[in-house]
């Protein structure tokens, strides 16, 4: 497990690499999903207001 | 159906929503299978374990450049068509482009430093793909800066179109200077230079991320079809 964690002495590098690819991959899903809710939510409440007049 | 049946907003909503879960599925699957490939490879015989950086850094800049190659044919098709379309595809793509650059620039930081003794180098291939990064910055800022839209998509559409210069002098930098970066070892004459064991991981890897580009891609396309519906419906409402 140690040995795996250490990446033969280059942990910090592969690790760091890994964690910031994640980090980032994770963001650019979070933040289009975000995105994508927040528009559908606007539009409908738009249309609801048309219909609710 | 030809691709500009897909040009009509109403379709591309219809059409891209049947494909989408299955790209997000098969990224999700590929980027697994890379990593679970990546993991297991022995370390390399000079570069040790920091091999493994490659599957992330090689997926990540290429799909940097895919986006940009694709923003500028999504950008040059606005122009001269005039789509309304293409140029919301053109503005999609390029905040995730500039993460995929981004990506890039860091994990080859991570890995120059235990390979070459040094986190960056003002070189021809480093500098270029810094270059990358202000471009797709630039775009997005250029975007945000112009208020009409119209004018604001064929002042992107330029930019865009004028940066492509730099996807040839990223790719072919590695042979014109002298640079610490490795030279063109996968899609080369003659066949890659990598090992069988290498190829897969990096292979699924870049599969991966391309399918996750794609997929985001197509949900910021919708996202902003959704935006200017309601724009327009405000619009009606208020006059």
């Amino acid at each position: 497990m140690s040995e795996f964690l250490s990446q033969g002495g280059y942990g910090f590098y592969v690790w760091s690499s890994f964690a910031v690819s994640a980090a980032a991959v994770g963001f650019m899903i979070a933040f289009t999903l975000c995105a994508w809710r927040k528009a559908k939510r606007a539009l409908a409440a738009l249309q609801d207001s048309e219909t609710n007049f | 159906m030809s691709i500009f049946e897909l040009a009509n907003p109403k379709r591309f909503m219809q059409v891209s929503a049947v494909f989408l879960p299955w790209i997000a599925a098969a990224a999700a699957v590929t980027l697994a299978a890379g990593l679970v490939l990546g993991f297991a490879v022995p370390p390399d015989y000079q570069q040790g374990t920091t091999v493994r950086i490659m599957f992330l850094h090689v997926p990540a800049a290429w799909t940097a450049m895919m986006a940009y190659g694709l923003m500028a044919v999504a950008s040059a098709i606005g122009l001269i068509n005039r789509h309304p379309l293409a140029d919301v595809a053109a503005k999609a793509a390029a905040p995730l482009g500039a993460v995929f650059t981004a990506l890039g620039l860091v994990t080859g930081s991570l890995w120059g430093k235990p390979m070459w003794g040094a986190w960056w180098v003002w070189d021809g291939r480093l500098t270029s793909f810094l270059l990358l990064l202000f471009l797709y910055l630039g775009y997005i800022a250029l975007g945000g800066a112009i208020e009409d839209e119209n004018r604001s998509a064929r002042a992107c559409a330029i930019l865009a179109i004028v940066g492509a210069v730099n996807l040839p002098i990223i790719e072919f930098s590695v042979d014109w200077w002298t640079t610490l970066h490795q030279g063109e070892s996968i899609l080369r004459k003659g066949g890659p230079l990598i090992a069988p064991v290498f190829l897969w991981p990096l292979f699924l890897m870049a599969l991966g991320y391309t399918l996750l580009f794609f997929a985001l891609w197509l949900v910021r396309i919708r996202t902003e079809i959704v935006n200017r519906r309601a724009r327009t419906l405000t619009m009606a409402r208020a006059t």
